[in-house]
């Protein structure tokens, strides 16, 4: 008899115990809603707004000189949003770079290197922002490269 | 109470979510703006090349230069690069050559070339260009004769070639003349070239006081359109030989038993044709216009990015081309075979221009199918018949006569007009 009431007792705490996660739940998510970020804005995510600062270092020559591209992830939306990383590349079209996206004939875009510093992961709030770093190199091919003089090849960084 | 806790913070985590976003910004990549000022001068059968500074764009400098005879052989900068800005190619030999000297960092490159020289003295004649020598200079480090993108020969920069005599340093570039083609003060006259050849429709090789007015921007190796000596053609040696390959009787010839010809080097019958003059690697609006050495006897094709080789005569224009990069190549042809293709790089910026503002010339050699109009702006004729015996001697001479006699060709538009630097050979 003794070990029926422990059960119920215990069957009582672990019911306890549920009903407040529940509820717990479910205010967390009533909070979010009635923040501004509830369901309404999940749909709708604004996608982060990236931006190039001023350039520095070059000229690129074939194995020597680099430029830094400095760039700044925003959220533009109203709500949170989760910066997870940022990816940054030479951008190209059939093996040549682009050139405000056309391609530059000639112009290989594996003798360029992107490399990126991206900022690190962060809960970004509405309008918050945070910069990364992307630096670009030539590479010296050992082959002819004068189809890349000149050329301004595109960069991309995405945020994500 | 732990559980509730993690309960929580994933619920609070859920409120954040993710959006990409991607943003576009360029990097930019240096230039060479090739040597200017050119100029040979002749002491007995050595030729010092002398050249200006080429340069960067950016603030960087360029590493060094190498210089090379139009017959292929390396004078200086080979496999080195020289810092300096004159050699000397001692012991010439007999012939007319022209030099280039390329300024070079790197795997960049960018190729300027003085006019034609004289060398040799005496009752035979100069040999006209040795078709099977005259291929456009090989780099000579790392990719031989790789000439795709020479940068940075905008035609209009070396226009300002310079000049033996200061009187007429200040001359335009559309009657510039180089230093290359007077004789050191003393020296005999440079022996008279073949009727056909570069030299021998120019008086100012004969009269160095004129040579800076009386000789064009280019040797008339080549057809020009605004070239100096068109404007006073000399009937008796600018006139189209109608046989290009049959030399003036009334001129002094290659001796047939001359070994100089005999003696050319063995190379493939249809060689490199050489681009002169293109245009900078970015330019407007204005059609690009390209000249470019003949040396393979009977004829020449272009081709213009993806397009198809088609017959084509120098200066070549195009017009209608959109915005971004483009390539033009030519290469040789004997009529039966086509020989290797160079090709020049550039990028055209802004907005596509019109496309009916340059008619194509009658000449001209029809375009392929979904590329844009050619324009040749000089109605050279393919120079000798085909069949002829010394097809491979005299055949861009033979062209260069007819377009420097041709009146229409003086009024041709400055735009398409060979620049002042296209000096080959």
């Amino acid at each position: 008899m003794v070990r029926r009431l422990k059960s119920k007792r215990a069957i009582t705490i672990l019911g306890s115990i549920l009903v407040l996660a529940i509820a717990t739940t479910a205010y967390a998510y009533f909070t979010a809603t009635g923040s501004g970020t509830g369901s309404a804005s999940v749909g709708t995510a604004s996608p982060f707004t990236v931006t190039f600062g001023a350039t520095t270092g070059g000229p690129l020559l074939p194995g020597s000189g680099h430029q830094t591209l400095p760039y700044t992830v925003t959220n533009p939306g109203s709500g949170s949003q989760q910066l997870t990383t940022t990816t940054a590349a030479v951008a190209s079209s059939g093996g040549f770079v682009t050139q405000s996206g056309a391609p530059a004939s000639g112009c290989l875009a594996a003798w360029f290197t992107a490399e990126n510093n991206p900022p690190a992961a962060v809960d970004l709030g509405p309008g918050d922002s945070t910069t990364g770093v992307v630096n670009v190199t030539m590479t010296d091919s050992g082959t002819n490269q004068d189809p890349c003089q000149g050329v301004a090849p595109d960069i991309t960084v995405t945020a994500s | 109470m732990a559980a509730l806790l993690l309960v929580d913070g994933a619920t609070s985590a859920s409120a954040s979510f993710t959006a990409a976003g991607t943003a576009r910004t360029n990097a930019r990549v240096a230039s060479i703006e090739p040597a200017t000022q050119v100029t040979l001068e002749r002491v007995g059968a050595d030729v010092t090349v002398s050249w200006g500074t080429a340069t960067m764009t950016r603030a960087a400098s360029v590493q060094g230069y190498v210089v090379r005879r139009s017959d292929g052989a390396g004078i200086c900068g080979d496999p080195t690069p020289v810092t300096g800005r004159s050699c000397t190619d001692a012991g010439v030999p007999d012939g007319v050559y022209a030099y280039t000297v390329t300024a070079v960092y790197n795997t960049f490159t960018a190729l300027a070339t003085s006019r034609s020289l004289p060398i040799g003295a005496g009752p035979v004649p100069a040999p006209a260009f040795d078709p099977t020598s005259d291929s456009p200079p090989s780099i000579g480090f790392g990719f031989p004769g790789q000439l795709a993108g020479i940068a940075g020969a905008d035609p209009e920069p070396i226009g300002a070639v310079s000049h033996a005599d200061p009187a007429v340093s200040d001359v335009p570039s559309a009657a510039a003349t180089t230093a290359d083609t007077l004789p050191t003060a003393g020296e005999p006259e440079p022996a008279p070239a073949p009727v056909n050849s570069a030299d021998s429709a120019n008086p100012a090789r004969k009269h160095p006081a004129d040579v800076g007015h009386s000789h064009g921007r280019r040797p008339t190796a080549h057809p020009t359109t605004n070239d100096a000596d068109a404007a006073a053609p000399d009937p008796d040696t600018a006139a189209p030989d109608p046989d290009t390959a049959t030399p003036d009787p009334d001129t002094p010839t290659p001796d047939p038993d001359d070994t100089t010809t005999t003696a050319r080097s063995p190379q493939a019958a249809v060689v490199e044709p050489a681009i002169t003059a293109h245009p900078g690697n970015r330019t407007g609006r204005r059609p690009p216009s390209f000249s470019f050495t003949s040396a393979s006897g009977t004829g020449d094709e272009c081709k213009l990015d993806d397009g198809r080789f088609t017959a084509c005569v120098s200066p070549i224009s195009y017009a209608g081309l959109v915005a971004g990069v483009h390539t033009f190549q030519v290469r040789a042809t004997d009529g039966s075979s086509a020989g290797p293709a160079i090709s020049y790089s550039w990028t055209i910026l802004g907005p596509a221009p019109s496309t009916d503002d340059t008619p194509a010339h009658a000449g001209a050699p029809a375009a392929a199918p979904d590329t844009p109009t050619p324009t040749a702006t000089t109605p050279a004729p393919l120079p000798a018949p085909a069949g002829s015996a010394d097809t491979d001697v005299e055949p861009d001479t033979a062209t260069v006569t007819t377009g420097n006699d041709d009146p229409a060709v003086q009024d041709a538009p400055a735009a398409a007009s060979p620049p002042a630097t296209q000096a080959l050979r």
